[in-house]
């Protein structure tokens, strides 16, 4: 039987190498566990258990799905999985695959640009000023160093390109 | 004194100075001298950059950690999410020389080496090092009697292997802390669980609804006040509890109050919940 690689197959492969790859699609039980913990099954259809089993099937459907983008990286589920499996490093690698692709969610892409711009992922604003005087706290600049290096390496790495578009 | 290299983090600069203000305080009454960091940028956070590209982000905390690497001082700093994004990126850059190797390639173009000669610390980490004794000395209102649901945040406990701050498969530092100072830490289903501050922005209603759960066990366990080493889960806390708010306070803010800083010193009229009509 040929087996055709697929975008997330072969995202998986090239970022997780492929022992991890391989380790996954072969470890993973399926036991639930992550489910079991994660707080958005109580909550939500998500369920993580099944987002593993397709992407150890290479499931292309997953760039566009919603639910990638639900995990809060609470690394629940890393701790309680028995087969060390590395549920969010592989959901972070189908997020930077769905960037690529052109599915980066609104409120994602706003904190990359604000980071891009000022270096940090929060704004400084006249009420971050006020308030900060009032306490007697040095003032809170955009630091111009910060921000050049920011976009030098995150134009190295890929990150602007991600973010901005080609 | 024992000095830092000061890394407060973006979003308690910029958005919530006070508890940089209440921790300024506390660490100069344990005699914590700090020094300030120049050109430092986002950590970059682990939970929407972080997973969004790897390599940016491994950079990024380098370059942040080489910047307090010139001061030859550990790094300090008062966020959960810092502590784990920078903490990690220590681990994984002093473990792995190829990875190391890579990443001051980048550098090399912002004129920065990352070398691996200090430790990421969490101000948690400070006070169990500083010690029940020395702080208990300080101590000139203690919180006797303060019901409190204590909240660890994900990124100051997981992942365990890295975080390394409570070797226990359910940490309990954070009640200990609170212990130290004569409050009493309740015990609530879904302590260690997600606030569901990193969802909001993607999906609000569920963020919402994972809060309202925790807030939930921490009523029925009889919480008067909910204390958090998190700035993150600070916010998510004091600004989106609805029915019947508990008063928040970032530990080093009840720290302060129990070493007898005033509420109006450490600028506790700009949380949403108020904290002083409580009997604290």
């Amino acid at each position: 039987m040929s087996m055709k690689t697929t975008k997330v197959d072969k995202a998986l492969r090239e970022e997780l190498g492929s022992r991890e790859f391989t380790s996954m699609l072969t470890l993973c039980e399926q036991c639930g566990v992550c489910s079991g913990i994660c707080p958005l099954s109580k909550l939500t259809d998500f369920r993580v258990r099944k987002m593993i089993l397709k992407a150890g099937l290479g499931d292309d459907n997953l760039i566009e799905s919603p639910d990638l983008w639900l995990c809060t990286m609470c690394y629940a589920c890393l701790e309680r999985c028995r087969s060390g499996i590395q549920v969010p490093e592989i959901i972070s690698v189908l997020r930077t695959l769905a960037a690529k692709e052109g599915h980066l969610p609104d409120s994602t892409s706003k904190v990359a640009k604000l980071f891009l711009k000022t270096g940090y992922a929060f704004p400084i604003s006249g009420l971050t000023a006020k308030m900060r005087k009032e306490l007697g706290l040095g003032e809170m600049k955009v630091d111009k160093t910060a921000v050049k290096d920011v976009g030098t390496l995150a134009k190295k790495t890929g990150f602007k390109k991600l973010v901005e578009g080609p | 004194m024992t000095n830092y290299a000061f890394y407060p983090g973006c979003l308690i600069s910029t958005r919530l100075p006070f508890l940089e203000k209440a921790s300024r305080l506390v660490l100069g009454e344990l005699d914590v001298g700090l020094k300030e960091l120049r050109g430092y940028s986002c950590c970059a956070d682990p939970i929407i950059l972080k997973p969004l590209s790897y390599d940016s982000w491994l950079a990024v905390a380098a370059r942040n950690i080489a910047i307090a690497e010139d001061e030859e001082m550990d790094l300090l700093t008062l966020c959960n999410g810092c502590f784990c994004s920078l903490n990690e990126a220590n681990h994984v850059l002093k473990k792995d020389g190829k990875k190391k190797e890579e990443v001051n390639e980048i550098l090399k173009e912002v004129d920065r080496e990352f070398k691996g000669t200090i430790d990421v610390l969490h101000v948690v980490q400070l006070m169990q090092e500083i010690g029940q004794e020395r702080i208990s000395q300080k101590m000139e209102k203690p919180a006797n009697g303060l019901r409190v649901g204590a909240h660890h945040g994900c990124h100051l406990i997981r992942p365990r292997e890295v975080a390394q701050i409570d070797d226990k498969r359910r940490p309990t530092i954070l009640d200990e802390l609170v212990r130290w100072i004569g409050a009493e830490p309740v015990e609530y289903a879904e302590d260690l669980l997600c606030c569901g501050g990193g969802l909001m922005g993607v999906d609000e209603k569920t963020g919402a609804s994972m809060l309202t759960s925790i807030l939930d066990k921490m009523h029925s366990a009889g919480a008067t006040h909910i204390v958090t080493p998190c700035p993150y889960c600070f916010v998510q806390f004091d600004y989106r509890q609805k029915e019947n708010p508990l008063p928040v306070l970032y530990l080093m803010e009840l720290y302060g109050l129990s070493m007898g800083f005033s509420p109006d010193e450490m600028g506790l009229k700009h949380h949403r919940t108020k904290t002083e009509d409580r009997g604290f």
